[in-house]
């Protein structure tokens, strides 16, 4: 079974794996330290659980080693919100809590206009990305909900 | 001297980047395809969010000569009659519309586009974080094809 792994700070990769492994042995594969988490889990794996029984359909995981925890802030009209998530939340999820009624509450015609980018850089917020692989080793993130850019004059 | 030194480095760093995992699970996905490679021209297919009438994937005629270091430049691409698309057959919506107009150069409006940057360089600064450098890859660019067409504001053709 080949499986996509988002790590910290290592780009995607890919793992071929037996479909009988444990969570423990796929880590070990990887050297051990860490947890590994399905995509958008609250909790890391256990490590007796066959990673394929776990995933069901799904064929990402997160290799986290710092942070169990993540403070995402996300700024937007000189109010910010903020809240804690696993690492292996996807931003798509960051993206619904943001502009859903526990963020900023925007409409559904106004969530369709804006997108998230890290503070202060040049790097959009992939919605595919886990927040784990975007957050410094503090353990938290933040991001600028802003309108999508138009490409215009 | 093996074949692969008689590839150029611009072709030889795309065939690498194809091979990645970030682009090979957008394969994987059904997000996009490359359909054929004829150096520098590549063509890409991207799939599109289903719309009345509208194709469920858009082909572009890539042209990655000086990649990474250049951005690309593309043209939307009939891929049976081997043409640009007309403006009926262009994706339509708010920011999609912008970069496939046809009121223009043979050409993505887009910073991401190589002709479309050189005619406009103050989108670097204005539009930084779309903006092509060569640390950008392939499976960047094609995420932003993707996400036009894929947009709640795509309206389909």
């Amino acid at each position: 079974m080949k499986l996509y792994v988002h790590d910290d700070d290592a780009p995607l990769s890919t793992l071929e794996v037996e479909d009988t492994m444990t969570a423990q042995a796929v880590l070990d594969l990887r050297g051990g330290q860490g947890d590994l988490w399905i995509e958008d889990a609250d909790d890391p794996l256990d490590g007796n659980v066959c990673v394929k029984d776990a995933l069901g359909d799904g064929r990402h995981l997160h290799h986290s080693r710092r942070c169990r925890r993540l403070t995402v802030t996300v700024r937007y009209g000189g109010d910010t919100k903020e809240r804690v998530f696993p690492p292996a939340a996807t931003i798509q999820r960051v993206f619904q809590w943001a502009t859903g009624n526990k963020g900023f509450d925007l409409s559904k015609a106004e969530r369709a206009k804006h997108e998230l980018g890290v503070c202060g850089s040049g790097v959009i917020a992939e919605r595919r990305e886990h927040v784990g692989s975007l957050a410094g080793p503090d353990c938290s993130l933040c991001l600028d909900l802003a309108p999508k850019e138009r490409f215009e004059g | 001297m093996s074949t692969l030194t008689l590839i150029p480095p611009d072709h030889r760093a795309l065939l690498a980047d194809l091979e990645s995992p970030s682009f090979v699970l957008g394969v994987d996905e059904g997000r996009w395809r490359v359909v054929s490679i004829e150096w520098p021209v590549t063509l890409l297919a991207v799939s599109a969010a289903p719309r009345a009438g509208a194709p469920d994937e858009f082909v572009l005629r890539c042209d990655f000569a000086g990649y990474p270091a250049l951005a690309p430049t593309a043209v939307p691409w009939h891929l049976e009659e081997s043409r640009p698309l007309t403006p009926g057959e262009r994706p339509k919506g708010d920011r999609v519309g912008f970069v496939f107009r046809s009121d223009w150069k043979e050409a993505l409006y887009a910073p991401f586009d190589r002709v479309a940057l050189e005619d406009h360089q103050n989108w670097a600064t204005q539009h930084a974080r779309f903006t092509w450098t060569p640390d950008r890859d392939v499976t960047w660019y094609a995420i932003r094809l993707h996400e036009l067409v894929n947009d709640d504001d795509y309206q389909g053709v």
